[in-house]
């Protein structure tokens, strides 16, 4: 029987910014490894590393050390037209502002990675309508994003984000430009693709609540990760937000948190906790 | 397919700035398409007319020198040729014509066409105004007169008109018709038409004629048939040129070639301000979507999709430009033809050349203009998708691209000014590597130019304006290549003014009369013998034995005037005046001062005259001798008439006095097809010898400057005029009128630069209205802290100032550097080193003029934003910076 790959295995992940005494370390040694179907948030402090660390398991930026495998291939070795061509076919991407093109329809937002990519005309169109349908939006399809609401918006680019079927999608504060109902809404579309569709996710966010409807709640700390929280043990938000606060203040522990997902995977060698 | 959609998708969303750039290229299109087709329509006139007179015509035989007639033994002989159908004979000579008092009835001359048999000419056959054409004998003394003729003379049919004769009253005719003509060219050529015999008879020239058109049997060899008539220079008395209608249309050709070529030249101005102004709108597109374009390669687009993307967009407004551009030209084309039509007698023809031209140029220069955005864009990384703001050019970047300029501008000096190079190589080389490197230079040092100006310029415009300084601190600079593309296509119609006014008048200032010349020029259009002008002397007022006679000839062909300016092809050809020697240049035996002052830059004034006299030598000019790079004791070789290839020794190398210009002045048809720009000085008896010249065309003429010398040229004007239908001017004046017609030519070319400055003042539109786009949050925070409507409006303005002043600034030296190339130019082409001369007033009409349009384009943004509501600026966000 094949071993399959994870969807997602940071190693040893080291970036630095500046040079010279002005130098940060914007991660240092992060190990991460994430599994099929899993959900993922990664929760931090402005300035805590969060997003350079989703910025490297998209392979938008290079790390200084270490290693990202997606799928088993390593982005850290990819040039990149072939990191483009990977991303394309085997990430999926939820931005904070949801970026889409305001003259495209929700429709032809959602079809664009499959237009670069050559997929036949029909191919797109059936797979489209399905994905629309799929979040809610079949009705909404022809709409422009300015006819369509903040949430509608961040659906669409989850649809776009999901339409290539990747491997992972990685969304960075997905909820951030949305009020508290249109939050919930996209939280639970995300949700429910995870448990019906066992869509891979990990998401950054800095809001419990957003935080809770992961599986797994990962705390990140000036550039470390500090703690993993199996989210079905924390009674609601507010406790989420307790944990979080602590990790915020320095309370919470740099070592490993330990996660019975660890005892599957091989560990990469590392200094601090893995997840 | 998706990248095509997505550049649509991109310009639906920008309409105003897609339409003002769509508006800029049609505009520069029109241009071309409306200058090219204007000049087609009044190609497709001369032609009509070269048809109308040579297509009936297999052969057409005339005398090498204009001045000749070929004897009537000639035609005789050909007409027992089996292979000739028929022979039409005319003789054409130039006079005034007068009343029967010998009173002029216009001051300009007409061309008189004496004809055997109106019946076999064109112009016989054309239907008449009025009146009929004379049948001989019984309408001997009269004569049928073109339209234009009859309305500058006022004539009708049963007037009587006369030709001045040398001895007793003139001769008189009878107008019995008026034949119509095409009115485009009754200013160049007013005709009369009269009996051949009549003709003869007046002008002396007796059983001669001057132009042969011969109609050959079906199947005859036209070119067999010129070689076997070509050498009877027995029967005929002169040498003969033999032409066809193909070689008819192809001197014609080639005397237009530098007008044609202007033509498509005014209009390239007007698309490279239109490149620039594509060049801006695709920077700023870039630079606004940095977030977007990141979005689409985070997503998978590969980076040669989104350069695509950029260059897509380009071309697509580029294309739809140069549709609109066409239709427009062509209205405007229709629009001239309706209202011109005495101008367009042909209608409005299209230049499908001017219409390739336009469209495949915009194309091209869409393409040259979208590279660097493209290249931007491809460079956008993923990670922009995920900023808020966008990125504010590298220092890096700009440093590099200021150091490229820098040395891609170097390459066309280099090319210029490095010694010992081939001069067809250093010209083609300059037109096509240095010019487009330079320009291209030019265009990648605007953004240093842009930081380097800015904060200078911008405490001033602020203080004068009455805003806060800190206010204008980034002004251009935040939008560095979208304010560098604008600029640069306002730099272009102002260097393009700078250039024409600057290098124009440089090379007119180059022109000084010596100190030492005749007074006045005599030009006779019947050609006369030098001895006749001793009537001249006898005029009161004119210095005793002061008529210089002056034979001109061309021994090879050149170009035509437009070379002066375009410098397009190098003259192969020269003007050799033949001069009395000791009249011209001095005697010492007995002693006689020159009449023309001679500036001797080799040799001297004593030896060269003395040699001009005992042998075949030349003096020639100081430009015939920096081009062909021979001085004294050097030989040249020059096809004569009679004697074929003889060398002529150099005797002296003069400052060029200009002689060839006055003489051309005076005879529009040999100035089109032989125009030179050296000239030499050889003895009358060397070019009677070899050239065969008899009778004389130029003359010139010392006056007793004691009188009023405007009343003495009156005078003399009136005497000989009415005698041999003489011409006669003061030559300081006709200096001064061509130099006044030259400098009108540099003001109509000027106007082509002026339409290239207004069609970037849809750029500066564009740049303006991008600039308040990007920074709508920004005044909407000063609006809410308490910036008023009036100084919102102000800070927009002063953007526009300030491109408008750095625009002027590196036109001006923009201009400067590409005149100094011009005029180093014309010292390689044409071995002329025109001295700088800057005309101040023109110069500051042009910044003027490129100050007051961006001001005007940028009104519109600025009252709009101003206007706006604050709340509403706010919206907009930090994300649209």
């Amino acid at each position: 029987m094949p071993v399959m790959s994870k969807p997602l295995v940071v190693d040893n992940v080291v970036k630095r910014f500046g040079r010279g005494d002005g130098q940060v370390v914007a991660l240092d040694r992060i190990c991460f490894e994430v599994d099929h179907g899993d959900f993922v948030a990664v929760m931090g402090a402005s300035g805590s590393g969060k997003s350079t660390l989703l910025h490297l398991m998209a392979g938008l930026t290079q790390a200084d050390g270490g290693h990202v495998l997606v799928n088993g291939q390593d982005l850290t070795a990819m040039n990149d037209k072939r990191l483009t061509l990977f991303r394309r076919e085997h990430i999926g991407l939820v931005f904070q502002q949801f970026n889409l093109i305001p003259t495209l329809s929700a429709a032809e937002n959602v079809a664009l990675p499959l237009r670069f990519a050559g997929v036949a005309e029909k191919t797109i169109q059936e797979r489209v309508a399905t994905m629309l349908g799929k979040l809610g939006l079949g009705s909404r399809a022809k709409h422009r994003p300015d006819a369509l609401s903040g949430g509608e918006q961040q659906r669409v680019a989850i649809g776009r984000a999901l339409i290539t079927n990747p491997a992972v999608v990685l969304a960075d504060e997905p909820t951030g430009n949305l009020d508290s109902a249109n939050s919930d809404a996209i939280c639970r579309v995300l949700r429910e693709l995870n448990e019906t569709d066992n869509v891979t996710i990990v998401m950054v966010t800095h809001e419990p609540s957003v935080g809770m409807y992961a599986r797994r709640a990962v705390f990140i700390r000036d550039g470390q990760l500090c703690r993993t929280v199996d989210t079905t043990d924390v009674a609601d938000a507010a406790a989420l937000g307790v944990m979080y606060q602590e990790v915020l203040s320095g309370g919470g522990s740099a070592a490993p948190t330990h996660d019975a997902r660890d005892d599957e995977v091989d560990r990469p060698v590392s200094e601090t906790a893995d997840v | 397919m998706v990248i095509l959609r997505l550049a649509i998708a991109n310009l639906k969303r920008t309409k105003m700035r897609a339409a003002l750039t769509i508006g800029a290229v049609a505009a520069a299109v029109s241009l071309v398409v409306v200058i090219t087709s204007a000049f087609a329509s009044l190609q497709q006139v001369a032609y009509s007319l070269l048809d109308e007179y040579y297509s009936a015509v297999d052969v057409a035989v005339a005398p090498t020198n204009n001045a000749d007639v070929i004897h009537m033994d000639l035609v005789r002989a050909m007409e027992k040729d089996d292979r000739v159908n028929e022979v039409r004979v005319s003789l054409e000579v130039s006079s005034l014509m007068v009343d029967n008092k010998g009173n002029r009835l216009a001051p300009w001359p007409v061309k008189l066409r004496g004809l055997r048999d109106p019946a076999q000419h064109d112009a016989g056959r054309r239907a008449l105004a009025s009146g009929h054409w004379f049948e001989m004998p019984a309408d001997a003394n009269s004569v049928v007169i073109g339209e234009g003729v009859a309305a500058g003379m006022k004539l009708k049919v049963g007037d009587m008109v006369g030709l001045p004769r040398l001895e007793g009253g003139p001769v008189m005719f009878k107008v019995i018709g008026i034949v119509g003509k095409p009115d485009v060219l009754w200013i160049e050529l007013p005709s009369v038409y009269m009996p051949l015999k009549e003709l003869q008879d007046w002008s002396g020239y007796g059983d001669t004629a001057s132009l042969l058109e011969i109609d050959l049997k079906p199947e005859v060899d036209f070119e067999a048939f010129v070689k076997d008539w070509e050498t009877r220079t027995d029967l005929a008395g002169v040498p003969l040129k033999f032409k066809t209608e193909l070689r008819h249309k192809g001197a014609f050709d080639q005397a237009i070639v530098g007008v044609r070529i202007l033509s498509y030249l005014g209009g390239a101005i007007a698309m490279l301000a239109a490149a620039f102004i594509i060049f801006s709108t695709l920077a700023m597109g870039v630079a606004e979507r940095s977030r977007l374009l990141g979005m689409l390669r985070a997503i998978g687009a590969v980076k040669v999709q989104v350069g695509q993307l950029v260059v897509i967009e380009g071309m697509t407004l580029s294309m739809v430009g140069a549709g609109l551009g066409v239709a427009l030209g062509w209205y405007w084309t229709w629009l001239l033809a309706h209202h011109y039509p005495d101008l367009f007698i042909a209608g409005a023809v299209l230049s499908w050349g001017g219409v390739i031209f336009s469209v495949s140029g915009s194309l091209v220069a869409a393409l040259a203009a979208s590279l660097i955005p493209a290249v931007s864009a491809t460079g956008v990384s993923a990670l922009e998708a995920m900023t808020v703001v966008a990125r504010p050019s590298r220092a890096k970047t700009i440093a590099v691209c200021a150091i490229s300029g820098l040395l891609l501008m170097s390459i066309d000096h280099i090319i210029v000014f490095l010694p010992h190079m081939e001069q067809e190589v250093r010209l083609w080389t300059h037109l096509c590597l240095g010019l487009p490197t330079l320009m291209f230079g030019m265009f990648l040092l605007t953004p240093a130019i842009v930081l380097a100006v800015e904060p200078l310029l911008a405490p001033i415009i602020a203080r004068l304006l009455f805003i806060q300084p800190a206010l204008l601190r980034q002004q251009l600079s935040g939008g560095l290549w979208r304010t560098a593309g604008t600029v640069s296509a306002l730099t272009v119609g102002l260097a393009a003014l700078v250039v024409i006014q600057v290098h124009g008048r440089s090379l007119l200032g180059g022109w000084k009369l010596p100190t030492e010349f005749p007074d006045l020029v005599l030009f006779s259009p019947l050609g006369v013998d030098p001895k006749a002008m001793d009537a001249v002397e006898s005029v009161p007022g004119v210095k005793r034995d002061s008529v210089l006679p002056i034979a001109l000839v061309s021994p090879q062909l050149g170009t035509n005037v437009i070379t002066l300016f375009g410098m397009m092809q190098r003259p192969n050809a020269t003007s050799m005046f033949g001069v009395d020697v000791d009249k011209a240049l001095g005697a010492d035996d007995p002693p006689r001062d020159p009449m023309v002052g001679l500036e001797f830059k080799q040799g001297d004034l004593v030896t060269a005259r003395r040699r001009l006299k005992e042998e075949r030598s030349v003096i020639i000019t100081e430009e015939f001798y920096k081009l062909k790079g021979i001085g004294v004791g050097d030989k040249i070789k020059i096809n004569t008439t009679l004697n074929g290839e003889v060398e002529y020794t150099v005797v002296g190398v003069i400052r060029s006095i200009g002689a060839d210009m006055i003489a051309r002045t005076f005879n529009l048809e040999a100035e089109m097809e032989n125009w030179t720009i050296g000239s030499m000085l050889t003895s009358l008896e060397n070019v009677r010898r070899d050239f065969g010249i008899t009778k004389l065309h130029l003359f010139m003429v010392n006056l007793d400057t004691a009188d009023d010398k405007g009343a003495i040229t009156k005078r003399v004007r009136e005497a000989v005029g009415e005698k041999f239908g003489l011409l006669a001017a003061d030559a300081r004046r006709l200096k001064h009128g061509i130099d006044e017609g030259l400098t009108r030519l540099i003001h109509m070319l000027s106007t082509v630069a002026l339409a290239a400055i207004a069609v970037a003042s849809l750029g500066v539109i564009n740049t303006i209205m991008a600039s308040v786009r990007s920074r709508q949050w920004q005044l909407g925070v000063l609006r809410s802290i308490g910036l008023t409507r009036g100084s919102m409006l102000r800070i927009v303005l002063s953007e526009a100032i300030l491109i408008g002043l750095i625009a002027s600034a590196k036109g001006i030296a923009v201009g400067m550097i590409l005149s100094n190339i011009g005029n180093r130019m014309s010292e390689v082409v044409a071995g002329y080193d025109p001295p700088w001369v800057i005309p101040v007033t023109p110069l500051i009409v042009g910044v003027s003029i490129t100050l007051a349009v961006t001001l005007f384009a940028s009104i519109i943004p600025a009252v709009q934003v101003s206007r706006a509501d604050t709340l509403n600026l706010l919206k907009a966000g930090r994300s649209s910076a």
